[in-house]
């Protein structure tokens, strides 16, 4: 019974010009969107080839420098694009894509998309991402808000109820045969993707095809919830221009105002201290180490005396190592304590900022659909957190390979100075990003899936034993 | 006509308030509003307070140097090497800062203030600055401004429209609907007057309640009193908006459909206008012009400073005399300190064309950008209204560039004085080093809109209205085939 109207519902939809415009339309974005995004992310990957380049030959033709003075000229780290970034860009427009790893010194990315662009960034971005959770669900409403209603008014619920058909299949039958358009139009443009992928020759990997199938899915079940209120609503409710305006209202809470006002809540539960203050507690803890340039420390004399005392040697100049190498290494691990403090603290606020929208989105499926979407495609906040981490790891390792060959890289002179051997600098190896397995993005976003999972059987349940007060009778008849 | 007036009134007084959903929607409509504006003073606090702390933090470092001028020495005393009467040390304990102060009307548009920094150091000697694009503070949670502002342009722009639609997708459709529009036209003196009448009953009070969250948002920022021509403005462009947003429905009810299909075009018109026109604007503008990985910023930032820093000297020394004709090099070779130290500035000032060089670039890119952006303007005005509000508000595009130009400008100034000092060659004194503290402008960057955002938005409500009677007429010629109303 339920198939038979699944089909009736669907010859319905075929039959309403106006319906089949807006699943038109919404096929035409989806499509447009993921073959801008597939241009925008060649000419993206070109620009990181170009810039890992350039920065690269600026590094090898690097001729008259200290090692240490290598740290201090530094190496940029260039941000990778995920794969699925065409889909969802996520966090990435605001977050910045360029790294400074230098000696002494852990810095931020900087050059984000949005801080060269006019307010336009404000709103909103044209992705698949943006359009399934956005948009589409809204198009929804507007297909499903008349389903039911539209049937009463003409009196064909009435005839349906009388010859035996429960009212419970009827919803059903509306609801899959709603959702089942938006399985054509994810199902469409997924297709689409890979189709446009494997053009352009871009590896399927396992973890793609994974990620691919779960932002699919995620998409589907939010849409399915959306469908299932959206046919209740029109049912429960009298008149479908009732249904019409609880529909919209519940979107524009749901996807405009509630993500805006919990990400405000959230700063405000948890504020981030400001920028000088963040500056000023880090230059503070910073000052209490030992300051590399500053030959007055104290600590630095200690270390001194540490070094002399290994060696077996009373004096500096009778070390088999450049003591300067030693001390700017201490100077960066006492550093990277300062950072990994400071920093930590923050990416903590951030991670409790992140849960209070995890956890309101089990009051708003759009924001659990949103933040797995997100991390599907990799590009919400964890993942971008996890480039920061691997680019400051780099730029440890980088500056830690510079003070050893600055300690070492040369011999002691019977004058008791220092030589310096001339130091090929191109066998340090470039920066290299590890991409994250799909474990990584379940690992962080279960609240959502689970919030999800909730609303779901939420929405079932609603739809099976929430049919008792629904009117079979319009008011007007 | 006035008691056709006067009972439509009531009708739809009676309209509204008899309709939950209606009141509801107005209701929210408010409360949004309110939360806007109290979320974007919120916004304007942290700011403000973020430039407190500078000041204190620039007071601090500038006291503790006054008081080694005022007793007599030259720097701490468990830092001997650290000497304030020569330029780069004077520069370094000279503490100043180039920053961006909110206007009033920030609280009510807060554009790019939560995304761009809004405060840059002026050190000739502490590198460049004016490339500091991120802000920590609110970088540190990137899905914060993904998720978006909640400010009062955002309720205006985005969710003004939808009020609009909820009370307007029935005006003379419903009658439609109940087979009751013919009755309405006999009843009538003229039906045209009834019709606009209806339709522009809803514009105006949606246009009245627009301007009561204007009127609280500028006595709650003191816009009003602080910068009360450009609150106007603000007013103005937003009523504007307002009567735009109503012209744009009222084509769509002039083309006499049923209360569902209006809806569905209204709604189709408020996705197109203010989702994706502009994210397909800017996802268009930014395949055709990337921003990239700013390899040019990154080249002079390095690469390029450091050829300086380590090329011969005598390279840089003629463009840098040159370029001042009222310095000269000195007769006499001075210590060898002092060489050094000039060098240094000399190098400084070649590394600040270039990197006056690259901005220019970066602003030009971005201008381009934008103008790129601006030709879809007369069918993005959900964007052009917001830009012009940003623009007066002193938190768009523009404000920031026009603040980067300044920082460049307060740097060289800064570097300018600390030649002058270096040149003659004297210690610097307690009225230069104090002199120094100027080189750091703290203002506001709020301005008129461009001329071009009235003429894209006329451009639209002039189709609209030009909509508005094609519509009207194929509705007409319709009815007069058919004979149905």
């Amino acid at each position: 019974m339920i198939f038979r109207l699944f089909l009736l519902e669907l010859r319905s939809i075929r039959s309403d010009g106006r319906l089949l415009a807006l699943v038109a339309v919404a096929l035409s974005i989806l499509l447009l969107s993921v073959w801008i995004g597939a241009e925008s992310q060649r000419v993206v990957t070109e620009g990181r080839t170009a810039a890992m380049e350039t920065s690269r030959q600026q590094w090898e033709s690097i001729d008259r420098l200290s090692a240490h003075g290598v740290g201090h000229y530094g190496s940029y780290v260039y941000k990778p694009n995920s794969p699925l970034s065409t889909l969802d860009s996520g966090v990435m427009p605001f977050t910045g894509k360029v790294v400074r790893v230098e000696a002494h010194v852990q810095n931020p990315p900087a050059h984000s998309d949005a801080a060269s662009w006019s307010s336009l960034v404000r709103l909103g971005a044209f992705d698949a991402g943006t359009i399934l959770a956005h948009l589409l669900p809204l198009i929804l409403a507007f297909t499903a808000f008349s389903s039911v209603a539209r049937d009463r008014e003409t009196g064909l619920l009435r005839v349906l109820v009388a010859q035996g058909v429960p009212l419970r299949s009827v919803l059903w039958g509306k609801s899959l045969a709603y959702w089942f358009l938006s399985l054509l139009l994810v199902g469409a443009l997924i297709i689409a993707h890979i189709a446009l992928g494997q053009a352009s020759g871009e590896p399927l990997t396992t973890d793609i095809k994974t990620r691919l199938m779960l932002f699919g899915a995620s998409h589907s079940l939010h849409l399915l919830i959306v469908v299932l209120l959206s046919v209740w609503i029109s049912a429960r409710v009298s008149d479908s221009r009732s249904a019409l305006m609880i529909l919209m209202i519940a979107w524009l809470v749901t996807t405009v105002v509630l993500p805006r006002v919990t990400a405000e809540l959230s700063s405000q539960i948890f504020p981030l201290r400001s920028q000088i203050t963040f500056e000023d507690d880090m230059k503070e803890d910073r000052a209490k180490g030992l300051d590399g340039h500053n030959p007055r420390d104290e600590r630095r004399d200690e270390v001194r005396q540490q070094v002399l005392e290994e060696y077996g040697v009373e004096e500096v100049r009778q070390l088999p190592v450049n003591i300067g190498g030693i001390l700017m290494q201490k100077d960066e691990e006492y550093g990277n304590q300062v950072w990994d403090e400071h920093f930590g603290r923050r990416h903590d606020t951030v991670r409790k900022q992140i849960g209070v929208v995890q956890a309101i989105s089990f009051l708003d499926p759009f924001l659990a659909a949103r933040g797995l979407s997100m991390a599907f495609a990799g590009t919400d906040q964890f993942h971008d957190a996890q480039f920061q981490r691997q680019s400051e790891n780099y730029r440890r390792d980088l500056i830690k390979a510079l003070n050893d060959l600055d300690a070492k890289a040369g011999k002691r002179e019977a004058n008791g100075r220092w030589r310096r051997e001339k130091i090929d600098y191109s066998e340090i190896a470039d920066f290299q990003f590890e991409p994250q397995t799909v474990d990584f993005a379940l690992k962080h976003r279960w609240p959502e899936i689970a919030a999800l999972l909730t609303w779901l059987i939420a929405s079932l349940a609603l739809l099976h034993w929430g049919t008792r007060r629904i009117p079979i009778v319009g008011t007007g008849r | 006509m006035i008691s056709t007036f006067l009972a439509l009134i009531q009708f739809e007084y009676q309209r509204i308030s008899r309709s939950t959903m209606r009141f509801v929607a107005i209701c929210v409509f408010l409360f949004c509003g309110f939360y806007a504006i109290t979320s974007g003073a919120h916004h304007v606090e942290i700011w403000k307070q973020s430039l407190v702390e500078l000041e204190s933090r620039d007071l601090e470092q500038r006291t503790e140097a006054l008081g080694w001028f005022a007793n007599g020495a030259v720097g701490p005393e468990d830092r001997d090497w650290i000497n304030i009467t020569q330029p780069r040390w004077a520069d370094r304990y000279a503490a100043a800062h180039a920053a961006m102060v909110p206007e009033p009307l920030a609280a009510l548009a807060i554009g790019l203030s939560d995304i761009r920094s809004s405060w840059a150091v002026v050190s000739a000697t502490r590198g460049a600055q004016p490339f500091r694009t991120s802000d920590p503070s609110t970088l540190g949670n990137a899905e914060k401004l993904l998720a978006g502002n909640f400010d009062l342009v955002f309720v205006l722009a985005y969710l003004m429209p939808l009020l609009l639609l909820v009370l307007m997708f029935d005006v003379g459709s419903l009658e439609r609907d109940l087979g009751m529009m013919r009755m309405v036209r006999t009843q009538t003196l003229s039906p045209r007057f009834w019709w606009l009448l209806r339709v522009s009953m809803p514009v105006f009070m949606v246009a009245a309640l627009v301007l009561i969250l204007c009127l609280i948002g500028g006595v709650r920022t003191g816009a009003i009193e602080a910068t009360f021509d450009q609150w106007l403005s603000y007013c103005g462009i937003s009523l504007g908006y307002t009567f735009l947003w109503g012209l744009l429905f009222a084509a769509v009810l002039s083309a006499g459909t049923g209360s569902s299909t209006a809806a569905l075009w209204m709604v189709g018109l408020w996705i197109g206008f203010c989702v994706i026109v502009p994210a397909a604007v800017r996802q268009v503008v930014s395949s055709q012009m990337p921003t990239l990985y700013a390899s040019e910023t990154t080249s002079v930032l390095r690469a390029e400073r450091y050829e300086i820093l380590l090329g011969n000297i005598e390279n840089y020394k003629g463009p840098f005399y040159a370029a001042r004709p009222q310095l000269s090099p000195p007769v006499k070779t001075p210590a060898r300190a002092i060489v050094s130290d000039m060098d240094r500035l000399v190098r400084q000032a070649a590394f600040m064309s270039e990197v006056e060089g690259v901005s220019q670039n970066l602003s030009e890119s971005e201008v381009s950008r934008e103008a790129a952006v601006a030709r879809f303007g007369w069918i993005n005005p959900a964007y052009v209204y917001q830009r012009a509000l940003c623009v007066l508000s002193g938190t768009e595009s523009v404000s920031y560039r026009q603040h980067r130009q300044v920082i460049l400008d307060s740097v060289k100034e800064r570097q300018e004085a600390l030649i002058q000092a270096q040149w003659k060659m004297k210690p610097v004194d307690k009225e230069t080093f104090e002199s120094l503290f100027s080189h750091g402008p703290w203002m506001g960057y709020g301005q008129a809109p461009e001329k071009g955002t009235y003429s894209q938005l006329l451009v639209l409500a002039a189709a609209a209205f030009v909509a508005t009677g094609a519509f009207s007429r194929i509705r007409k010629s319709r009815e007069r085939k058919t004979g149905v109303v």
